[in-house]
């Protein structure tokens, strides 16, 4: 920490701010640490932030997931001007899932609110939430991925222009998206005047309540995807899916030593992935189908978990590195690897309908974990079928011999069980080590 | 061109218009914020004094 924001670091302490948030846990908890002879001299203070499991970034969250981080973004700065200071920014980033909840991960976003100025994160805090969670709501939810493309924000001029007539009959959003555009472009190269005029506490927190009650009736209104309604019990009968959760929960026991991450692919809404969380092992749920992680999301909210994390992940074509250097927001591979991996019937979507080799889904799931608990789904299952009825069969090596033969390079394998009822294999594997 | 243009403004913009907006703006809110404070100041003070009476 740069000795410049001195003032602000010491009043965040003083003024009883740092530990009103820690305690609602609104904030990450940090410990300063002795300096190093390598610090530079302008340094202040070294401090190590309590560490996350897992970093996540806004275009893998759900609706409800942004719309919480804006919730807590919000509290945080009405929080921030009752003890006189103020949020500097505003960014999506500095929102993480931790312990089941949002958290601020940047301590230093504070800085002592000097009287009668604006608040300096407000744009940013329409770019990074409100156009986002208005272009989900109202627009298609697929929108959320603009944030990759535009990963400082969504242009409050391309979002106005993307939102449907009828955002403009809502106040808020006429307001903070249409109206704070138009003033964008209106002033656009002419610097900023120092005093031009003054904003009281009252009105900033007047701006406050409005946004929040603008995320506030931001609502998705939720159709049912393919997915979201399946019912893996359904699909395969109740004896054949508690058979299935018995191996799976056998084979978790059976790593050793015990996972301390578990990466769920293909999640769907976490009937498996709870078999790990529920023991206190770090899961993460990943599915394609935003609708089937807000329901993964919304009911790890409403029975208080906190050690699963769902989020939104299309596998065929993951989150890359990006930002400068492409290093900024790391791909979703270098945040890994997990220790466990599940894959239950996720393979055949890989491979039917993206025409993707059993060798190469192999040495993906290689990268991804160091355990395995990978489910084969035979030609003959209805499932499969189903994917093959709209499509020519031009999968002859989709058999169970291949697949034993392909995962067998990268993998060892340690045991398999056949899941009762049914023609579908259950493996356990171990991530072979490369010389 | 029109999109062009537009990112060009958005490259130069330093924010200005973020700023005098939000003062305008603020300044509208500010009255809303405290006219909504004192309605609910009101409100909780009545159901308290009624809704209180009513129980006991």
């Amino acid at each position: 920490m740069n000795s410049a924001y001195r003032r602000h670091y010491d009043h965040l302490f003083r003024s009883g701010l740092y530990q009103a948030l820690v305690a609602e846990g609104s904030l990450i908890p940090h410990e300063e640490v002795p300096q190093e002879a390598d610090v530079p001299r302008a340094a202040y203070k070294v401090i190590r932030p309590q560490r996350l499991a897992f970093v996540s970034y806004p275009w893998e969250w759900c609706f409800s997931q942004w719309k919480d981080a804006a919730g807590l973004t919000l509290a945080i700065q009405r929080k921030a001007l009752e003890f006189g200071m103020t949020l500097k920014d505003a960014s999506a980033y500095n929102i993480q899932f931790h312990k089941g909840r949002p958290i601020l991960i940047d301590t230093l976003s504070f800085e002592i609110r000097r009287e009668g100025r604006p608040w300096p994160a407000y744009r940013q805090f329409c770019e990074h939430f409100l156009g986002p969670l208005a272009l989900m709501s109202l627009g298609d939810i697929r929108l959320g991925r603009l944030f990759q493309v535009y990963a400082d924000g969504i242009p409050l001029d391309l979002t106005a222009g993307l939102l449907p007539f009828r955002a403009r009959l809502c106040l808020p959003l006429l307001a903070h998206l249409y109206l704070h555009a138009k003033a964008q472009r209106r002033f656009a190269g002419r610097p900023t005047p120092p005093a031009v005029g003054r904003v009281a506490k009252s009105g900033l927190l007047g701006l406050v309540d409005h946004l929040e009650s603008a995320v506030r009736e931001l609502r998705w209104k939720t159709a049912e995807s393919p997915w979201s309604g399946y019912c893996i019990q359904e699909r395969l009968g109740s004896e054949a899916f508690r058979h299935k959760v018995r191996i799976v929960s056998e084979f978790l026991g059976k790593v050793q030593p015990r996972p301390k991450s578990v990466w769920d692919l293909g999640a769907n809404t976490g009937a498996f992935s709870r078999i790990a969380s529920r023991q206190g092992i770090h899961t993460l749920a990943f599915d394609a189908d935003p609708l089937c992680v807000e329901k993964d999301y919304l009911q790890c909210c409403e029975e208080g978990e906190t050690c699963l994390l769902p989020l939104v992940m299309d596998l065929t074509n993951p989150s890359p590195g990006l930002g400068w250097e492409c290093e900024e927001r790391l791909s979703w591979l270098e945040r890994g690897p997990a220790d466990l991996v599940l894959a239950l019937a996720l393979v055949h979507h890989l491979a039917i309908p993206h025409n993707l080799p059993l060798a190469k889904i192999a040495r993906f799931l290689s990268r991804v974990g160091v355990w395995l608990i990978v489910e084969f789904v035979p030609k003959e299952d209805a499932q499969v079928q189903r994917l093959l009825s709209t499509r020519e069969d031009i999968f002859p090596d989709y058999t169970r011999q291949a697949f034993e033969k392909e995962f067998g390079g990268p993998f060892a394998l340690r045991q398999s069980v056949k899941i009762q009822g049914t023609e579908r294999v259950v493996y356990l594997m171990q991530r072979r080590e490369v010389p | 061109m029109k999109g062009s243009l537009l990112s060009m403004m958005a490259y130069l913009d330093l924010g200005s218009g973020s700023y005098f907006f939000q003062i305008l703006l603020a300044g509208l809110l500010s009255g809303l914020f405290y006219a909504k404070q004192l309605w609910t100041g009101a409100r909780n003070f009545f159901r308290k004094r009624f809704v209180g009476r009513g129980k006991s």
